[in-house]
């Protein structure tokens, strides 16, 4: 597998692996790390890799596992759900892997379509990476209000996005 | 989606534990609980990939920004309010806003004084690269680089080793010219060189080289070094987005660049620039960047492009009379 490939192929997954780091992890940020450590292992071990499937199959487990020691060295292994739960949202995972492009394209344009406070709540959280604590702080209103405005939010987007790829099927 | 009003409780129930699961919020109880849950009704897994893939994609989406824009907004009010009415004052403010915002600094100064070596990087002792949303001095972060021995035909500019970019976004949008970046940035305390920075005449001055492997003739790249000083209130060590503190927080910023590298792996581009620093400055922030500068159907992964031998250093220079 040539080295380019091997970039091409982990970079065009980057969002399903770093999701599947983020679900061990619970930091976008810190996840972010994980991916750039599994493509500097794969980089390192590009010879091992016969072909893609077997280079991203290597990247899940390892983007997993490293996560797992990242929150275990920090002592909250008792925080992270179990190896069945992960397994069967890595399945999931997975299965949004053809239909990744369409996916972003339609988050992006539902993204755009929420209104301004919305979409700042959400950028707070998931880009500047700020906690429920600080949101509150910052926004002035409690932590169960920040959560239930979050995974409103999250709710909404999720409509949005199947009302969006079922138009894009129809058509 | 037709929903009767238990199956949206359930699942704004379920969409709420999972944000707070998310957000390392859960309790360990709430933990076993969920994995159960989870472990029951795989198909619930679908509403936590989706929360994940939402984040990560909102987080990849505020990476992707055009550069920031100079700002001004550290001036006090009353120097903008004032150059709306008074001509000169405005010529005045303009070669100062030259000075300070620009790295076309070369027709103000005299020649140096004295010269302090802030960094000289190679990436030799690089071990990796942070792409925490924080800046930590002296660690170069970035989501769209590793660091790389030689390879594609690109011989590292010094050592054995040098920064490689490696793609901006994934979103399949047709891109104009410029909207795909990737970057890296370097954080410097300037606290300790207090004394270096009293007085008016202190330069920074920035440089970096940059090469690409062999690319189609029809793609160009481009390539810019820029600098921006802040002071500690506005330090992006916090929360903080990168992006953010730079373009609204920055008390000055330089940058060069080359609007197209050059398709010959053997030869390193070096770009420079300077910048007068505000006394009040207590970071540094160093920004390497690589963009798409045509057209695309696609992102572009930038497999490629390289940065090499970033050297930082103050200068003292006299003012022109």
């Amino acid at each position: 597998m040539t080295e380019e490939l091997l970039v091409k192929t982990l970079l065009a997954a980057r969002p399903r692996l770093v999701a599947g780091a983020f679900a061990v992890v619970r930091d976008v940020h810190a996840a972010e790390d994980v991916f750039q450590e599994v493509l500097l292992r794969a980089l390192r071990m590009r010879a091992s890799f016969s072909d893609q499937v077997g280079a991203l199959a290597w990247a899940r487990v390892t983007a997993r596992n490293l996560g797992i020691d990242q929150v275990r060295r920090a002592g909250r292994f008792d925080e992270i759900l179990s190896e069945v739960a992960l397994d069967a949202l890595d399945t999931r995972l997975e299965k949004t892997i053809d239909s990744q492009r369409q996916r972003v394209e339609a988050m992006r344009l539902c993204l755009e379509k929420l209104p301004d406070e919305s979409r700042n709540l959400l950028r707070m959280r998931y880009d500047e990476g700020c906690k429920c604590t600080e949101l509150s702080r910052l926004l002035r209103r409690n932590e169960t209000a920040i959560y239930k405005a979050l995974s409103r939010l999250h709710l909404v987007l999720r409509q949005c996005i199947q009302q969006r790829l079922a138009a894009q099927e129809n058509a | 989606m037709t929903m009767n009003d238990g199956t949206m409780k359930d699942l704004t129930d379920l969409s709420e534990i999972l944000t707070r699961y998310v957000a390392g919020d859960c309790t360990t109880e709430e933990v076993l609980e969920l994995s159960a849950r989870l472990e029951r009704e795989p198909a619930e897994c679908d509403l936590l990939a989706e929360i994940l893939m939402q984040g990560v994609v909102i987080r990849e989406f505020s990476q992707i920004q055009p550069e920031p824009a100079r700002t001004m907004n550290r001036l006090p009010q009353r120097w903008l309010d004032s150059l709306s009415w008074r001509p000169l004052t405005t010529t005045a403010a303009g070669i100062l806003f030259g000075m300070l915002f620009t790295s076309v600094v070369f027709g103000f100064v005299m020649p140096r004084i004295r010269h302090s070596s802030l960094l000289d990087d190679s990436f030799e002792g690089t071990p990796t690269l942070t792409s925490r949303v924080s800046l930590e001095p002296n660690v170069w972060r970035s989501n769209h680089a590793v660091i790389v021995g030689s390879e594609l035909g690109v011989q590292p500019a010094n050592g054995v080793k040098m920064l490689r970019f490696l793609h901006a976004g994934f979103d399949s949008r047709a891109k104009s010219q410029g909207d795909h970046l990737a970057d890296a940035y370097h954080l410097l305390d300037l606290r300790p060189y207090r004394q270096e920075l009293v007085g008016e005449d202190c330069v920074v001055q920035v440089a970096a080289s940059f090469n690409a492997s062999l690319f189609p003739a029809d793609e160009k790249y481009g390539c810019a070094v820029s600098v921006y000083a802040l002071d500690a209130e506005n330090a992006p060590d916090g929360p903080k987005r990168i992006g953010t503190a730079l373009s609204e927080d920055s008390l000055a910023m330089a940058r060069s660049r080359n609007t197209k590298l050059d398709r010959e792996p053997d030869s390193w581009q070096r770009l420079t620039t300077e910048m007068r620093l505000p006394a009040n400055t207590d970071y540094l922030v160093i920004r390497l960047h690589i963009s798409q500068a045509f057209d695309s159907r696609e992102t572009p992964t930038f497999t490629g492009s390289y940065a090499d031998v970033v050297r930082v250093s103050l200068t003292r220079r006299a003012l022109s009379p």
